[in-house]
């Protein structure tokens, strides 16, 4: 190293130097509206209704650079994930969902920036380390680096419902029938990973939620009735058809990182045709089924690194 | 003759004709390429009185689609349903309109169907739709099944007409004739399966358990009451 700083942890890995950037602590986001749903499927009344629902709650932050954002929930039994980050200017909007249909005890969201994107400070000890160019900063003790105390990879099962396999698609119910027999909750749906530094106070965790799934029921009923000597019959189709979009979410418990789901769209169509129509007759017969924006799937889901730090030394 | 006053109405054979094809497949040549009536059905009103007729006429050969029409006794109008499915704007249960042509001057109207909430709930589990109570509901009725309505003119709740003693109070509530001759009224109490809509699991009993629905309507103009009316659907083996 031919100027600088370095150091190094007890695995020899380096943890400042002139090249690495450094995150520095430069605010919590401030939460705006939010927006809560999905607590069953919208439009349905029967069997197997429930879902876990889910909040997404908006922040912002103004800030240069772009900032990586912390999770401290507020309440540690809820799923939570950063949905989607973007950024207009200098403001960036994260999209953050929480499972459960409770709008109280909203998340806070640490953000963290280069060195040299944290706004100038009056302080004046501490440690600054440059890069080469000599002006830019690497790494500044007096504006509250992060101190990452955890972490690993971390993935959510393939399955996100809580009933097992892809629900998929049946044909031979009788004419209308519309009973749910797949429970797509997914709270009991989870990969946990041991990590002796989490706790319920004030743990936070940064971790992309990417992993997306699609799954959907859909049951085909028929009915036919038949005119004089068999001639002609008449068909009588129904579909009814139950849909969720799931993202991948993480909950933090004691000792414990898990990687799960959390419901973020759902949706019940039902439709009931027959040849004939009008209160006495008329137009009608052919039948759809709609159709989802994706077929049922999961898609992105790999391992992803997670990583953990105390909130309270930025608070 | 089904139809005195649409184009061609011998062409349309209904069950009653000597023409039907009752000698199926052996069909006399001479009418074998005529509509013949799947179903049928009549609209009554005051006392009885024959406000239209038609029904669901299919061709011999399968690859012409059948005709769903009627026409109103007076001659002033004739109608044809249409599909209109759910995905293009229609009811999850009513997925049809009904296109009514003036035969005076061949201009033509949309009467727009939708279903009621509680009905949707019977026949599709679902939470969606209204039931009318902004509306001037007769407290008779147990189950109003959907409405109709041609824009600027009328509008016309359904309900399920369980026997007549619901349907007299309907008449009498919103002070209108009673749509139905003794006969009819009869029928409606004894027989309601052979005027039936269709059959629902309207009370939650099960397969071969399900009701025999009965439809009847309220017409209002200007939300004045005008017409009550009774459906009556027949079919072949009635």
């Amino acid at each position: 190293m031919a100027y600088g700083f370095e150091a190094k942890n007890d695995s020899g890995n380096i943890i400042i130097n002139d090249t690495i950037e450094n995150l520095h602590f430069v605010g919590k986001a401030t939460r705006g509206s939010n927006n809560s749903d999905y607590g069953s499927f919208p439009g349905y009344g029967g069997s197997n209704n429930s879902l876990d629902g889910r909040v997404i709650h908006y922040y912002t932050i103004t800030c240069s650079g772009t900032p990586v954002a912390f999770i401290k929930p507020t309440d540690y039994a809820r799923w939570h994930g950063i949905i989607k980050q973007s950024v207009s200017g200098t403001t960036w909007s994260f999209d953050v969902m929480i499972s459960g249909t409770s709008t109280s005890n909203p998340p806070e969201i640490y953000c963290f920036v280069n060195a040299d994107d944290v706004p100038s400070t009056s302080e004046t000890h501490g440690m600054i380390v440059f890069k080469s160019d000599g002006t830019t900063k690497t790494f500044d003790s007096r504006v509250q680096p992060l101190a990452i105390t955890g972490g690993a990879n971390a993935v959510a099962p393939s399955d996100p419902t809580n009933s097992s396999g892809l629900p998929g698609t049946s044909t031979g119910h009788s004419w209308n029938y519309s009973s749910n027999d797949h429970d797509f909750k997914c709270t009991n749906r989870y990969n946990e990973y041991t990590d002796s530094n989490i706790n319920t106070s004030n743990t936070m965790f940064s971790c992309p939620s990417l992993a997306q799934a699609v799954y959907k029921r859909q049951q085909h009923g028929y009915k036919e009735s038949c005119g004089f000597l068999g001639c002609c019959c008449q068909d009588h189709h129904s579909t009814a058809a139950w849909w969720v979009m799931y993202r991948s979410a993480f909950r933090l418990r004691t000792n414990k990182f898990d990687a799960g789901w959390s419901v973020y769209a759902a949706g019940y169509s039902f439709s009931s045709s027959f040849e004939s129509g009008g209160w006495f007759g008329g137009g009608g017969g052919s039948y759809s089924t709609g159709s989802m924006p994706y077929t049922a799937k999961t898609i992105n889901l790999q391992s992803n690194a997670y990583i953990i730090a105390d909130s309270s030394r930025y608070d | 003759m089904a139809f005195e006053f649409i184009t061609n109405g011998d062409e349309y054979i209904n069950y009653d004709s000597p023409n039907y094809m009752t000698n199926y497949p052996n069909v006399d040549k001479s009418t074998s390429g005529h509509w013949f009536a799947f179903n049928e059905f009549k609209v009554r009103y005051n006392g009885g009185q024959l406000l239209g007729h038609g029904g669901w006429y299919v061709k011999l050969d399968p690859s012409v689609k059948p005709v769903f029409l009627g026409e109103w006794s007076d001659g002033s109008a004739k109608v044809e349903f249409r599909e209109k499915r759910i995905d293009d704007g229609g009811d999850p249960i009513t997925q049809w309109e009904g296109v009514i042509t003036n035969l005076s001057d061949n201009s033509t109207k949309i009467e727009n169907y939708e279903s009621s909430k509680e009905m949707r709930s019977i026949i599709g589990n679902l939470t969606t739709g209204t039931n009318y109570e902004d509306r001037d509901r007769c407290p008779a009725v147990n189950l109003w099944v959907g409405r109709s309505w041609i824009e600027d003119e009328q509008e016309t709740l359904y309900f399920y007409a369980e026997n007549s003693a619901m349907v007299d109070a309907v008449a009498e509530y919103y002070d209108l004739p009673q749509p139905y001759d003794t006969g009819l009224k009869q029928r409606l109490d004894d027989n309601p399966e052979s005027m039936r809509f269709k059959s629902y699991d309207i009370y939650g009993k099960g397969e071969g358990n399900f009701a025999a629905l009965v439809v009847a309507g309220i017409v209002f103009e200007n939300k004045n009451p005008t017409m009550l009316k009774i459906f009556e659907l027949k079919r072949w083996n009635d």
